[in-house]
């Protein structure tokens, strides 16, 4: 079944269930599956018109709003692709932002943009695929008075799902209708979601937790979800609990530095905060760390909320999202592991209360209709308790790879169906736990940014003396955040300050996101292999090293 | 909506910029570059917005920061969103 098809079940049940888009913690817009059915056939229409092709990619440049629900569907009831890519960051540059976007449009020969007013302005003028001008449209434009729909088959393409957002050298992961099917089919059954759920989240929608997990799940069954946009959300993450109580919200979904972020910025809960229908907290897209888990649980006890409301996942965006997910209601499952063995590649349990230990969260078995196997580096499947590559297969799991890059492609595509993660895990007691990872990736509040195009951006800095460059991933009490080893000849502390400042000044501008450290080093003080690719240095063993999620 | 000239407006930004990132005002320059500032990033940014929301009691759209890089340029730009609010009749 196509995911058009699939919307048009949801509306034919005439539930009257819908999204609804907070705005500023109050009410916005909303709009309910069966007019969305019918709102995003007048859309294909139009782009059809356009002379839209089956098979074509349509980028999405939208906020979270009912728009972009209509452009998304509109897209696919077209026989269209869609692919959602993130707006411009405040603060950011335009012509960075053009640039990266440009990237991934002519990455996926992108034709067609549709967009928003707000944003308009920006991509306009400047965008282009390198050869042919791209159209760049307002969904409202597009629609025409009468709906259209081209039949597509369970394995055409629906979706090319940027796993970075953009860069330089964008990766889209193809999936298609068939795989987000298994995918949505999947996250529901582990989450047991029924209709008496109520969602509300805040993640972007063209991130593949925001758009899968919180957007498309409860779409495709017919759940009432309510969304924050992430711009409200950082504004004041307390809205968003706020939300979750007044809505009576079950279930939402988040990295890890999102609830952290609750934490730091909001204080206790107030007089009239009632949690206790909130029953699923998936934390995925990062490290699951138990004691965040616990802060928050424990905050926000005092409003009802389920001490065992967390579901600590592992998926990513090649599995449409969800891997594994833990059975519900349970405490979180912990491993302390004796530290060296753990580097060793091989579980042992770490003596209780003494030594240094590393804590790892399971993440439970894999989902419905996908499976994981961890092989070692000799090629052989890893016994329990050692570690090994993570490998996945199943009907959410894409089988073409990325988006016109058979490079990148047959780097993860591996015989008989099986994708290869990036990350590192062990079997313990016949439940998954992720200990690290061998992609050069740095996650940020749950973002995932290349190294290797972090580390461009920093080599390219206007009149900068930059030989060497190591982009490397830290954990703080905030989450996920970077830190950079910069190689110079310059050591006065003047020039260091002044390269300091333009280093972020670019980074910022290119990435949307800041460097918490530049550790400056002699030329010649970052390894290199012998080709001269730099090495990125171990990360440090620190308790928070599962990842989980993209 | 309380007046306020453009001088104002920038020592008021400084303030919240310097309050945000946790350092001195006196490092917060109306022509900084504010990425350059240690712990400047998207999700900073939206938090000065914020405050300057609350402070002035107005809604900055979120494209006007896109381009905005100093205290200067964005002072200018809450001046003019400031003048437009104050041209309109309060519902």
């Amino acid at each position: 079944m196509t995911l058009f098809a699939a919307l048009g079940r949801v509306a034919a049940q005439g539930s009257g269930r819908g999204m609804h888009v907070l705005r500023r913690g109050q009410g916005g817009d909303a709009l309910s599956y069966s007019d969305l059915y019918a709102e995003a056939g007048r859309v294909a229409a139009g782009l059809l018109s356009r002379g839209v092709r089956p098979g074509e990619r349509v980028a999405l440049v939208l906020p979270t709003s009912v728009d972009f629900a209509r452009a998304f569907f509109g897209v696919l009831a077209a026989g269209a692709v869609a692919v959602p890519l993130p707006g411009p960051a405040p603060f950011g540059s335009s012509d960075a932002y053009l640039r990266r976007t440009s990237a991934a449009l002519r990455r996926s020969r992108v034709r067609t943009v549709l967009t928003a007013p707000a944003v308009l302005p920006l991509l306009g003028p400047g965008l282009s695929d390198g050869a042919r001008p791209v159209d760049v449209l307002l969904v409202p434009e597009v629609a025409e008075p009468s709906a259209a729909h081209v039949a597509r088959t369970a394995s055409d393409p629906a979706v090319v799902q940027y796993t970075s957002g953009t860069s330089n050298e964008p990766r889209g992961v193809v999936l298609s209708h068939g795989n987000v099917a298994a995918g949505v089919a999947a996250i529901a059954h582990g989450t047991q979601l029924t209709r008496t759920d109520v969602g509300c989240t805040w993640l972007p929608l063209f991130h593949d937790m925001g758009l899968i997990g919180s957007f498309l799940t409860p779409l495709l069954h017919d759940v009432d979800i309510h969304l924050l946009t992430p711009e409200d959300y950082l504004r004041g993450p307390g809205d968003w609990i706020r939300a979750m109580g007044r809505l009576g919200a079950t279930f939402t979904m988040a990295p890890d530095s999102g609830y952290r972020y609750v934490l730091r910025r909001d204080a206790a809960p107030q007089d009239g905060l009632d949690l206790s229908r909130w029953r699923i907290a998936v934390n995925g897209a990062e490290p699951v760390d138990r004691r965040l888990q616990d802060a928050f649980t424990e905050r926000f006890a005092p409003a009802g909320l389920s001490e065992n409301v967390f579901l600590p996942a592992y998926g990513l965006a090649e599995a449409t999202l969800a891997v594994a997910f833990p059975p519900l209601g349970r405490p979180a499952k912990v491993l302390r592991a004796e530290r060296d063995e753990l580097n060793r590649g091989r579980y042992v349990p770490a003596p209780s209360g003494a030594g240094p230990c590393r804590e790892l969260v399971s993440v439970g078995t894999p989902v419905r209709r996908t499976e994981v196997r961890l092989t070692t580096a000799s090629g052989e499947p890893a016994a329990p308790g050692t570690v090994g590559a993570v490998e996945v297969r199943g009907a959410s799991v894409t089988s073409t790879g990325y988006d016109r890059h058979p490079e990148e492609s047959r780097r993860v595509l591996l015989p008989d169906g099986w994708v290869a993660t990036g990350d590192l895990g062990l079997w313990h007691d016949g439940e998954l736990y992720i200990v690290g990872r061998t992609k050069e990736v740095i996650i940020v509040f749950g973002a995932n940014h290349w190294a290797s195009d972090i580390e461009a951006v920093v080599r390219d800095t206007p009149g900068l003396p930059v030989h060497g460059v190591v982009a490397e991933q830290i954990w703080s009490d905030e989450g996920g955040r970077l830190g950079l080893v910069v190689e110079t000849t310059r050591h006065d502390e003047a020039s260091r300050r002044d390269t300091t400042q333009r280093i972020r000044a670019r980074v910022v501008a290119e990435l949307g996101i800041t460097p918490d450290t530049i550790e400056f080093v002699r030329r010649g003080g970052i390894a290199r292999t012998s080709s001269g690719k730099a090495l990125r240095r171990l990360p440090p063993s620190d308790t928070r090293m599962s990842r989980s999620g993209t | 909506m309380p007046q306020a000239s453009v001088t104002d407006i920038e020592q008021t930004v400084r303030r919240f910029v310097a309050e945000q990132l946790r350092i001195g005002v006196e490092e917060v320059d109306v022509d900084t570059d504010l990425r350059s500032l240690p712990r400047f990033d998207s999700i900073h940014a939206l938090q000065i917005v914020l405050e300057i929301e609350q402070h002035y009691d107005i809604e900055v759209e979120d494209r006007i920061v896109f381009e905005t890089s100093t205290v200067r340029e964005f002072a200018a730009a809450i001046t003019k969103v400031m003048a437009e609010a104050g041209a309109e009749p309060l519902s």
